[in-house]
């Protein structure tokens, strides 16, 4: 029994930061209608500034959370257009040279991140390492907490903005129909830019967390890219509250397998469970996508 | 009467089908102005040019004396020229009321943008019943009429309206067009295209006749009404 806590109270803790990344990436991919393969590389990043920023000015990693994530904000505001000028290219499939291209900028940043920092792990050591809750009587790490915490707040912050602000109908609207938002006055562009730049920023600032709950290295954003796909379909394409449940469910699922069965299984299993999903529920588990 | 609106040879053209082949027509201001005709005429199509929707292939398009022919859509909107498309471009996710303040969303006259909020809900009571429900779940009648809302909302003086009797019931034509009626006389100058002929002459003061791309015949439409060409083919021959 009291493993069985554990594994659940580790599963909702770990999915509370996946959200974050599942619900950027979601978003993301609705108004834009590019799934972005660098995502992973966008989480392995943000661990690595934060780790080198720590080790030069000795911060705090959890301090440099708002710088992180408002540098690479502004890092995704000025890449857009590079992404969007592949997509307006005439192409027949220009959907698909977007996503040849984000894969090939995620190679590229693995590829120099291996060549430049080796395949050594490294640790993100902050002040809540190495401390521990009580959670329900389980005792979990404070920085699993923490980071839980905080991302939850970051992405009721966001779903505020979203449903609650001007700019928040703008985005939706544009997610739904372009066409229609720009007939309302509505840039686009300036939309899918302003997206990707939120996107890219949570994403990073997620990896912070994950870099200091596990460790940080080059390939450590790969097996997140499988996890925001994973995200996605399961939560309905451009699906919000679908993302925050598909969120959940990965922190659960990986939990339990890599506990009962083995760290070996997760993909195995998650994949399988995305493979009955898509039969019985194509459009995501709460049928909100498309 | 000013000219608000002036098209020039206008030309669309998508892959190897001329939608349109260099019509040319103008607007007064506070007119309303209908272009009928059959499926396929080329009616969309103009007004998907003039709102810079898609782009046309030659021609010139002057919209309060400024040249806006390849200006962005977002951009034109926010010269005052409202488009209202085929089948009515809901955002179904997005309530009543969000549809309505979406438009509003360069509007920097915020005293003015309450007080026009306040208006679109007197006069449409059923927008402001069903304010916090999605679009999506309004009626066809409903749709078309927050359409027209939120035409208004931008703060547009003109208005691109494209087959809004499309899918609706006679009685529910009538009530529409009722509307655009009444939104003219408010001042609004209105472009209208129409299959429905007979409800499009009644409400217009001037009228152009497309077909194939081209336009046949133009003139004041209480004149077309009765011309006999016009009649047979495209009022039925009543």
């Amino acid at each position: 029994m009291g493993l069985f806590m554990q594994t659940l109270i580790n599963g909702i803790l770990i999915g509370g930061i996946f959200i974050t990344i599942a619900v950027g990436f979601s978003i993301s991919y609705g108004v834009m209608h590019i799934v972005d393969f660098a995502v992973g590389e966008w989480i392995m990043l943000g661990a690595f500034t934060a780790f080198w920023l720590n080790m030069y000015t000795n911060v705090d990693p959890l301090l440099l959370i708002p710088f992180i994530a408002l540098f690479f904000a502004l890092i995704g505001y000025l890449f857009q257009p590079v992404i969007q000028k592949v997509v307006n290219i005439k192409h027949r499939s220009a959907a698909m040279m977007a996503l040849a291209f984000t894969f090939g900028l995620s190679t590229l940043i693995r590829g120099s991140a291996l060549t430049l920092w080796g395949f050594n792990n490294r640790n993100l050591i902050t002040v809540l390492s190495e401390k521990n809750v009580d959670l329900f009587g389980i005792t979990v790490p404070a920085i699993r907490a923490g980071a839980t915490v905080f991302s939850i707040l970051v992405t009721a912050a966001f779903a505020y903005f979203l449903y609650r602000t001007k700019t928040g109908i703008t985005i939706r609207a544009a997610a739904e129909n372009k066409t229609v938002a720009g007939l309302m006055g509505i840039d686009g562009h300036r939309i899918s830019r302003l997206v990707y730049s939120i996107y890219v920023g949570l994403t990073a600032m997620s990896g912070v967390f994950i870099g200091s709950i596990f460790s940080v290295f080059p390939d450590m954003g790969l097996r997140y890219t499988a996890f925001a796909f994973f995200v996605v379909v399961a939560g309905g394409m451009g699906s919000f509250s679908g993302a925050i449940v598909a969120g959940l469910m990965l922190g659960l699922i990986s939990s339990f397998v890599s506990v009962y069965m083995g760290g070996a299984y997760v993909f195995l299993i998650l994949f399988f469970i995305l493979y009955l999903i898509l039969v019985f529920f194509p459009k995501g588990i709460l049928g909100k996508g498309w | 009467m000013t000219k608000i609106m002036e098209i020039e040879n206008l030309e669309v053209v998508y892959g190897v089908i001329k939608a349109l082949q260099g019509i040319s027509f103008y607007i007064d201001e506070g007119e309303i102005v209908t272009i009928i005709g059959a499926n396929g005429a080329g009616k969309s199509s103009t007004l998907r040019a003039v709102s810079g929707m898609v782009r046309p292939s030659s021609g010139k398009i002057r919209f309060k004396d400024k040249d806006v022919t390849n200006t962005p859509s977002h951009i034109i909107a926010r010269q005052g020229l409202s488009h209202v498309p085929e089948g009515r471009g809901m955002l179904t996710k997005l309530t009543v009321e969000e549809n309505l303040i979406l438009a509003t969303y360069n509007r920097k006259d915020h005293s003015q943008v309450k007080e026009d909020m306040k208006n679109v809900y007197d006069q449409f009571p059923r927008l402001s019943e069903r304010k916090r429900q999605a679009a999506g779940n309004l009626s066809g009648g409903e749709q078309q009429m927050l359409a027209i809302a939120r035409a208004l909302m931008t703060g547009a003086d003109t208005l691109l309206l494209d087959e809004p009797s499309m899918g609706l019931a006679p009685l529910i034509v009538q009530e529409i067009f009722a509307v655009i009626k009444r939104i003219n006389q408010a001042g609004k100058t209105i472009l209208l295209v129409e299959q429905n002929a007979m409800t499009a002459l009644r409400t217009a003061n001037r009228a152009y006749i497309l077909e194939n791309g081209t336009l046949l015949k133009s003139g004041k439409a209480s004149d077309l009404i009765s011309d006999p060409e016009v009649k047979a083919a495209y009022l039925g021959g009543y």
